[in-house]
């Protein structure tokens, strides 16, 4: 069995201009195609944006809000920036999708407990009422009632829950930058994953080799 | 030039399927031991460019390689392209796993149609300029079938993607253009320097 070593070798070199030829006209690059969605709540407001697998972002392309069973909460757009905001009306599991009328489609899952407690959680007949102002603040859940009752603090359960808050607040979109910075992240693979993607067609290639050298070995 | 998950219909999906996989077939009883190393790398080469987008205005088209691929391999791009479709669909989510058959149909369609048109002229035409206009002519030929291709996958699919058609035509204008260029710059160079590179055997 003779492997033909050189010729091998010179298609590879003649594949080398090809490979930098793409490169190089497609020097200024964006890669895409693949679109994703990020949506974090701060306060009392759903925002995030959406994003191709670089730095560009879809724009004016639908965004739905849905919660538990896919009903429908709200509908939005994206902005020139890709990105959305929207007031948040309830404290359920709710599933942010971005389904573009050319085929992308990305979600982004915001756990019910990533609402403030103060929204209600959606009852059946509150989907199709739009609360114009949101309910007055309750912060039963967040607070222990009688915990501080007994501690007689110089300040009332109201003002403590606020004051928690807003401490909280900054530290809420520290960790959603995290989040986002995270996620993107995974993004940043593709270039390893791209080299990845060459090893295995070469792999392939030799595999390729090793059954067309036995099938020439049976011929022989 | 993807076509995704859920988007095309099943009986699309099954007939376009089964034609790729007798594509893939006709390709792999072509490879022997001495057109190896071409298919493979041709088949990363593709894999690269697909993937690699340039921006157009408020859209993005990437090149495709696929009037290249057809000079070069004949039926063996069905099998180079399948290779490249499927790991840019595990690693990237580009393209979806059963729209593997439609996008490998409509791109080794347009290869192999590209290899009948041209290949004639590859072996006949003599000097530099006409010679690149031969291999102009395959690249930007192997944009618009493949184009064609798509466009008649969604609307067998579905008759509402009539909008989605004009609009990934349209992205696809400049990309003629480019990979016209860029495929008549590459057979120039090996009919150069490996012109039996350029024979699709």
């Amino acid at each position: 069995m003779k492997i033909p070593d050189v010729k091998v070798r010179m298609l590879l070199r003649f594949s080398a201009p090809l490979f930098f030829a793409v490169f190089f006209l497609t020097g200024n690059t964006a890669y895409a195609h693949k679109v994703k969605i990020f949506a974090a709540v701060e306060g009392n407001i759903i925002s995030g944006y959406a994003y191709y697998t670089s730095s560009s972002r879809p724009q004016n392309v639908p965004v739905v809000l849905t919660g538990p069973g896919g009903v429908i909460i709200d509908e939005l757009q994206t902005d020139e920036n890709g990105e959305f905001q929207i007031q948040a009306r309830y404290r359920i599991d709710t599933l942010v999708k971005l389904d573009s009328p050319d085929g992308h489609y990305a979600e982004w899952q915001i756990t019910a407990e990533e609402f403030p407690a103060d929204l209600p959680p959606l009852t059946d007949d509150s989907v199709l009422k739009k609360t114009e102002n949101p309910p007055a603040a309750d912060f039963s859940d967040a607070v222990p009632q009688t915990a501080i009752s007994e501690m007689k603090l110089p300040v009332s359960t109201d003002e403590l829950a606020s004051i928690v808050k807003m401490e909280l607040l900054p530290l809420q979109k520290q960790v959603n930058q995290i989040r986002a910075q995270l996620d993107q992240q995974e993004e940043k693979k593709r270039f390893q994953d791209i080299l990845g993607g060459i090893g295995y067609l070469l792999g392939l290639t030799g595999i390729a080799f090793y059954f067309a050298a036995k099938r020439r070995r049976g011929q022989q | 030039m993807h076509i995704a998950d859920g988007v095309l219909s099943l009986p699309v999906i099954a007939v376009s399927s089964t034609l790729a996989v007798g594509g893939v077939a006709m390709g792999l009883s072509r490879i022997d031991y001495e057109n190896i190393p071409k298919t493979g790398i041709l088949s990363a080469a593709f894999f690269v460019a697909s993937l690699i987008h340039i921006n157009i205005g408020p859209s993005s088209a990437h090149l495709m390689l696929t009037g290249l691929l057809g000079l070069l391999l004949g039926w063996k791009a069905f099998p180079a392209l399948s290779a490249a479709f499927v790991l840019q669909t595990l690693f990237f989510g580009y393209g979806g796993i059963t729209t593997l058959g439609p996008n490998t149909l409509n791109s080794g369609a347009a290869a192999l149609i590209c290899c009948a048109l041209f290949s004639p002229f590859v072996k006949k035409v003599k000097g530099r300029k006409r010679f690149f206009w031969v291999g102009f002519l395959a690249g930007a030929a192997g944009i618009i079938l493949n184009c064609f291709f798509l466009a008649v996958t969604l609307y067998a699919s579905d008759k509402k993607f009539t909008a989605t058609i004009a609009a990934i035509s349209l992205a696809h204008v400049p990309i003629v253009f480019i990979e016209g260029l860029v495929t008549g710059f590459v057979v120039v160079f090996l009919k150069k320097v490996k012109p039996e590179m350029l024979s699709p055997q």
